[in-house]
């Protein structure tokens, strides 16, 4: 790892990829015995663009998260934030991991101001923006209560907005709804879309669920078994008619039902 | 059972007769002990009755005993004591957050503090004396060697359970592992550390009362084995009571601070 990743001609488009995974293996050790949990898997995310990871359960998506997110390392291959190697974790990648990880002692205030202070901005801009995101995710009565205090769909609002004040340049989510009853879940998955598209925030969604993937994505991508790489991409765009239906109704559309039977085909590969 | 708080930290009220149990026992206690002797149930070898005592007890308040009045005894044991503790917390967190962060340091240092943790502080005296002297120094530094394990082990296992998924969560954030370790992880372990405190502060007691049974010239150690050569049994018990209330109430007070620096996650202590 280090210096200039040498890059074939097939990978020219991860150096306009906000972010771009090219050739990344992950290996480690399970009680002594070298485990492939990732092969060779190269993804690119354009600006902007929202792509959701669906695979089979146990194929390595969390890692595949974490390296992204720079808390893991691969054991080969790059990792490129606009081209250059991105390194450990930052301000520039924001996550939000399935069971919330909120600070238990601060209160939600200081929860999302916890990125805004290592940001150093000032005082009162931090006020600002904190209040504009309380307002966004609908947390307004609740900035001085603690997690603990909070149902899990509120928590996991608290972890977008701690992860999105600090406007970092691709945001991460793990699996984020996937402990959320149904009810909560689709409500936040179209709260999460409204935000995405008004702050036009890159995404990398990871998920186990099909419907999700399908739903939030603009592009999806398939991942296979273990050692996983990528089975297929599959556009979707903002443009297809079922994306500005509610999640109920989109589910059932002709489209949304085709697009879903292909991607399930993939995963009992 | 009698200290339910509510949310927000206050006590919720309580009937009369909860508040009154305590007292109830203490008297049904005392009670019983002054029959016991009148009726000759304890065998007359001296051991004082209820009247002497709170006899010995109001000559202690009102003649000085060894040229100290009572309030003079209980002020050097208490300035003792606070300093020996308070040396402990200080120099304990620091060193158990060492042991828990920095692997290296853990290595090279644990095998010394294994050792050394199980060296009772009483032990230390004869060594204290000779080298400090019957001073300050000496009973100040009997009392932090019997408070100081509790508090490095509470840190360093209070550090040692908090979820890594927080240190991850303050890495996208930015965080540097100082920071983490200063604004995550010892606040969340702020139960754990205070428990260790706790225990520090009855150790450090019962420490300081045996310092002061061997070296000191004044102090509440200093009364009752001052009495027993004296041989005024009332005075030793009065001595005694009065040992075992200031540590109580200490622990009383600890226990409600415990329940505001941790209210963010509902302690019932």
């Amino acid at each position: 790892m280090g210096g200039t990743p040498q890059l074939s001609p097939m990978h020219k488009s991860s150096m306009t990829a906000k972010l771009a995974m090219v050739e990344v293996t992950k290996r480690f050790e399970r009680k002594g015995q070298a485990v492939v949990a990732i092969e060779g898997l190269n993804i690119s995310i354009a600006p902007g663009e929202f792509v959701t990871i669906v695979g089979p359960s146990g194929c390595g998506k969390t890692t595949l998260l974490r390296m992204a997110a720079g808390l893991d390392m691969p054991s080969s291959g790059n990792i490129l934030l606009d081209g250059v190697e991105a390194g450990g974790p930052s301000l520039k990648r924001g996550m939000v991991f399935q069971r919330f990880a909120l600070f238990p002692h601060l209160t939600v205030w200081d929860n999302i101001d916890f990125g805004l202070k290592i940001k150093k901005v000032a005082a009162q801009e931090r006020q600002k923006i904190i209040d504009r995101y309380l307002k966004l995710l609908k947390l307004k009565d609740f900035a001085n209560a603690y997690p603990r205090e909070l149902s899990g769909g509120m928590q996991q609002r608290v972890a977008i907005a701690r992860a999105l004040v600090v406007e970092p340049e691709i945001l991460l989510m793990d699996e984020p709804f996937a402990s959320l009853d149904a009810q909560i879940r689709i409500s936040m998955q179209e709260m999460l879309l409204e935000i995405v598209h008004l702050t036009q925030i890159t995404t990398m969604f990871v998920t186990h669920s099909v419907e999700e993937a399908i739903y939030l994505a603009d592009r999806l991508v398939v991942l296979t078994h273990r050692p996983s790489k990528v089975a297929k991409v599959i556009p979707i765009g903002r443009d297809v008619t079922w994306k500005k239906l509610k999640v109920h109704e989109a589910e059932v559309t002709p489209d949304f039902i085709a697009l879903k039977k292909e991607v399930w085909g993939l995963l009992s590969h | 059972m009698s200290y339910l708080v509510s949310l927000n930290g206050s006590f919720t009220t309580r009937p009369y007769s909860v508040i009154a149990r305590p007292f109830i026992t203490v008297a049904v206690v005392l009670l019983a002990w002054q029959l016991a002797w009148t009726f000759k149930l304890i065998p007359n070898n001296g051991f004082p009755s209820v009247v002497q005592t709170i006899g010995a007890f109001w000559d202690l308040l009102t003649t000085p005993f060894a040229k100290k009045t009572l309030i003079a005894h209980i002020g050097d044991s208490m300035l003792r004591w606070s300093l020996g503790v308070a040396l402990a917390v200080m120099v304990g967190i620091c060193f158990g957050a060492c042991l828990a962060w920095f692997p290296r340091f853990r290595l090279l240092t644990q095998p010394i503090f294994e050792f050394v943790r199980y060296l009772p502080p009483l032990a230390w005296a004869p060594l204290a004396l000779i080298i400090l002297g019957p001073s300050l120094k000496a009973e100040i530094f009997i009392v932090f060697v019997g408070a100081l394990p509790p508090v490095i082990i509470n840190t360093w296992i209070g550090l040692t359970n908090v979820d890594s998924m927080l240190f991850d969560a303050g890495r996208t954030l930015g965080a540097t592992s100082r920071r983490i370790l200063l604004t995550i992880a010892l606040p969340a372990a702020t139960l754990n550390i205070l428990t260790g405190i706790r225990v520090a502060i009855a150790n450090g007691w019962a420490a300081l009362i045996g310092s002061e049974l061997i070296g000191a010239q004044s102090g509440l150690g200093f009364i009752i084995i001052n009495s027993q050569t004296a041989a005024r049994p009332a005075h030793i018990l009065a001595g005694m009571l009065i040992i075992g209330a200031i540590g109580m109430s200490i622990d009383f007070m600890f226990r409600k601070l415990t329940r505001r620096a941790t209210h963010w996650q509902g302690t019932s202590l």
